[in-house]
């Protein structure tokens, strides 16, 4: 957490739009369950800009914020907008050992973590499903560039190493098999989902009444390639009844998370280029819009064409960014 | 009167009650075990069919077992021969082997007839066993009705018509206990724990051409590899594994214990001490007839934290040891019933533990004289290389062994002479505590990463005081 403790989320587009993906979430699940009343636990960082949200948009009025770092725990106590926030100065490993989650509401618990340490981060993930109960919902953000497997000096032995280095790291969590073409850096982030759905799912051997449903997963890069993963633990004998009352499954962004993550990464855009392209939306594809550009926003025209499509599915989702001076 | 009541009642019932096959044996296994019980009987299938070949490099080939399960129903099928009928009518559907004269020239791991049916009775009511051999093709049936009645000790056999071309056994479990349901409902990632287990336990038989797929997933196989350099074994000098080999009463024994990774780094030993996740390739794996029968113990069993060998510390986590015990005769391995155990009693095994414990001794005292990193430790860094005990033995040249006079067994063995440092300066660890901010201030400025490992921030702050100070 301390790593990332000054960087400006709030000016993270890719970032903006997978908050906005899930606001978009809990409102549906809200159709199930009551889901003002569940209490949010999360990282808020200095500016607890998720807290806001999810406050204004869900009326969700019970939150605790998680800061291990003196300086930015400060910051948020200067920076808090709602009295609904409690804000402890605890890491999350402290926090799963000292919280009592018996006594506590419903829970939607995002784990943001921004550290690479993500053997520890899948033993807090088990540890947190451990103690979840049912209708809670959990989501983990991680980070996902293969980067940090080492071995940048392998030559071509490089995926070799990683994938050698991925199996130590994952350990328990791993899946049975991990090949080099796991550990390039677009099918990293798949790798790293079915490690958390493992840890996930080994946090509920101890409760036979529980079954965990995966809702979404999502990749994006703004700087660093990231995966997030999000799931509500329910019971066995009321899937047919969520889905339905949800209607979840036509949403155009659910996953039962078997498949690789969506990316949703967009393009970053000036602001002329974001008005021209959105005056012709809805309507225009990736291609016709590139076409009439006649240019690509992108370092090669593949990615800009997926970031491209990417943008039509978001762009009603994501803030305008610019500068003000007060 | 007395007289009269005794005549009436007669000799007391002594025979076995079905309760204690269908809910006590299982108890003594776990899930996984069991079915792992299952893919014994179709390596023995193989064993039987092959028994002319099994010296081979490759001598499962062709040979697979295919495991399928979801919530409702499990499967396993395989192509190692089937059941002869006439096997199957007066034993091989008995609770526990009546005599020791079955496949008596053969390395086989079952010996006491219970694995298929506690399997069974492990996971379901319900089953049908149906097997093709050469001669004909059966199937016999499980019902819940036959589980409950302890009067009812014979099961239908049924013949059928052969469906395929291979011959081999495929038995079907349903009306499944609902906490097996829930694990092959893959509720707790029971699927990726399995095929990890088949992984390590089946490790050697796969790479030896068995295949094994669960879920229509082929199982990859975790084989031992050791760190050598070929020098180490010409000079006598150098990282190579400690190697010891022999036989005593048809029982053939091959040891291997040395490096197969590089040493722990400071990182690694605290990530153990918070519980993260660990691969656990280190310690001891033990083989019996080609069967892993205990994996990566690092416990007493094996000899670890007794006779002045230290206790498993993550400080080991780079060494990994393997034995091998080979014989026809399954009975004098020194295997427990559920096969995931050693007979910790076995005379055989004890004799061998010495070897083990001295082994391991040279590797953990290796790991102790070079905690101190400096600039003449050897490399561990090569890449290991996998191998079998046997072909390991089969590097050490001939006049580098040495005949073991003191031990029952009276085999030879290869001593390897690992690098000591050359001068054993006096050196002492200096540990402390200092804010996070400062340390990362430092890290920047001598590594341009503030995420530098602490211990290397720490010890060039130390140099570069030294520096200063000398001069």
């Amino acid at each position: 957490m301390s790593a990332g403790g000054n960087i400006p989320y709030h000016l993270r587009q890719n970032k903006a739009i997978e908050r906005n993906l899930f606001i978009d979430l809990l409102s549906r699940v809200g159709r199930y369950f009551n889901i003002s009343d569940f209490q949010y636990i999360g990282f808020g960082g200095p500016f607890l800009e998720d807290f806001k949200h999810l406050h204004s948009s869900l009326r969700i009025s019970n939150m605790i914020s998680l800061e291990m770092n003196g300086n930015v725990f400060s910051r948020q106590q200067f920076n808090k907008p709602s009295s609904c926030i409690t804000l402890r100065k605890e890491s999350s490993a402290d926090f799963l050992n000292s919280y009592d989650f018996d006594a506590a509401d419903n829970l939607i618990v995002w784990f943001d973590y921004v550290t690479t340490d993500i053997g520890e981060q899948l033993s807090e993930l088990q540890q947190l499903v451990e103690k979840l109960s049912h209708g809670d919902i959990f989501k983990v953000t991680v980070n996902a560039s293969p980067t940090y497997l080492g071995h940048a000096d392998a030559g071509r032995e490089i995926l070799a190493l990683r994938a050698e280095t991925a199996r130590t790291r994952l350990g328990d969590y791993a899946p049975a098999h991990i090949t080099p073409d796991d550990v390039n850096t677009r099918n990293y982030p798949t790798l790293l989902l079915k490690a958390l759905i493992n840890a996930a799912k080994h946090g509920l051997a101890g409760d036979s009444s529980l079954t965990l449903e995966p809702l979404a997963c999502f990749a994006y890069t703004d700087g660093q390639q990231m995966l997030t993963f999000c799931g509500v633990l329910l019971n066995a004998d009321e899937r047919n009844l969520f889905f339905e009352k949800t209607r979840l499954r036509s949403w155009p962004f659910y996953s039962d998370c078997t498949n690789e993550p969506k990316s949703i990464s967009v393009p970053v855009l000036s602001l002329k280029e974001r008005v021209h392209v959105e005056s012709m939306l809805p309507g225009a594809s990736a291609d016709e819009i590139i076409a009439e550009l006649a240019y690509y926003v992108g370092n090669d025209l593949k990615t800009a064409q997926a970031e491209m499509s990417n943008f039509i599915s978001f762009y009603r989702m994501f803030p305008w960014y610019s500068r003000v001076v007060i | 009167m007395a007289n009269q009541v005794q005549a009436e009642e007669g000799p007391v019932k002594a025979y076995p009650a079905k309760r204690f096959f269908v809910e006590m044996l299982t108890r003594d296994i776990e899930l996984k075990d069991s079915l792992l019980d299952l893919l014994d009987n179709c390596i023995d299938g193989v064993m039987r069919e092959k028994k002319e070949q099994l010296n081979e490099a490759q001598p499962y080939t062709g040979y697979e077992a295919r495991i399928t399960f979801n919530k409702e129903r499990f499967t396993i099928t395989d192509n190692c021969g089937g059941i002869p009928k006439g096997v199957a009518l007066e034993r091989a559907f008995r609770l526990g082997r009546p005599d020791k004269e079955t496949d008596p020239d053969i390395p086989t791991v079952g010996v006491y007839g219970i694995g298929m049916k506690r399997a069974i009775f492990k996971m379901g009511r319900q089953a049908e066993i149906s097997s093709s051999t050469e001669e004909c093709s059966y199937k016999v049936d499980i019902s819940p009705n036959w589980i409950d009645d302890d009067k009812n000790w014979t099961l239908p056999l049924t013949e059928t018509e052969r469906r395929t071309e291979s011959t081999g056994v495929s038995i079907t479990v349903t009306s499944l206990y609902s906490g097996v349901s829930r694990l092959f409902s893959d509720a707790t990632a029971f699927e990726t724990d399995l095929i990890k287990s088949i992984s390590a336990y089946y490790g050697n038989i796969i790479l030896k051409g068995f295949n094994v797929y669960v879920n229509e997933q082929r199982v990859p196989p975790i084989g031992s590899a050791f760190i050598l350099s070929e020098e180490a074994f010409n000079t006598g000098t150098g990282i190579a594994p400690y190697v010891y080999t022999g036989e005593v009463n048809g029982v053939s024994i091959e040891l291997a214990v040395g490096f197969y990774r590089n040493l722990p780094t400071d990182e690694e030993q605290e990530a153990s001490l918070s519980g993260r996740p660990s691969t656990e390739q280190a310690g001891w794996t033990i083989i019996c007839n080609d069967r892993v029968v205990l994996y990566a113990d690092k416990s007493k069993v094996t000899g670890w934290g007794e006779a002045g060998v230290p206790q498993y510390h993550t400080q080991f986590v780079s060494i990994a040891g393997v034995v091998n015990f080979k014989s026809n005769d399954a009975a004098l391995l020194p295997v427990t019933t559920t096969k995931r155990g050693i007979d910790g009693n076995s005379e055989l095994y004890l004799s061998v533990k010495e070897f083990m414990r001295e082994g391991m001794k040279l590797f953990t005292s290796y790991t102790n004289k070079w905690k101190v990193p400096s600039a003449d430790r050897p490399e561990l860094a090569t890449p290991a290389i996998t191998s079998t005990t046997k072909s390991i033995a089969a590097m050490v040249p001939k006049d580098k062994w040495s005949q073991d006079r003191k031990s029952t067994i009276k085999g030879n063995k290869f001593k390897p002479i690992l690098p000591t440092p050359e001068k054993q300066d006096d050196y002492r660890f200096i540990r402390f505590s200092r804010p996070i901010s400062d340390i990362r201030a430092i890290g920047e400025h001598f590594f341009d990463d503030p995420n530098y490992a602490p211990g290397d921030i720490g010890g060039v702050c130390f140099d570069e005081v030294l520096k200063r100070i000398k001069g």
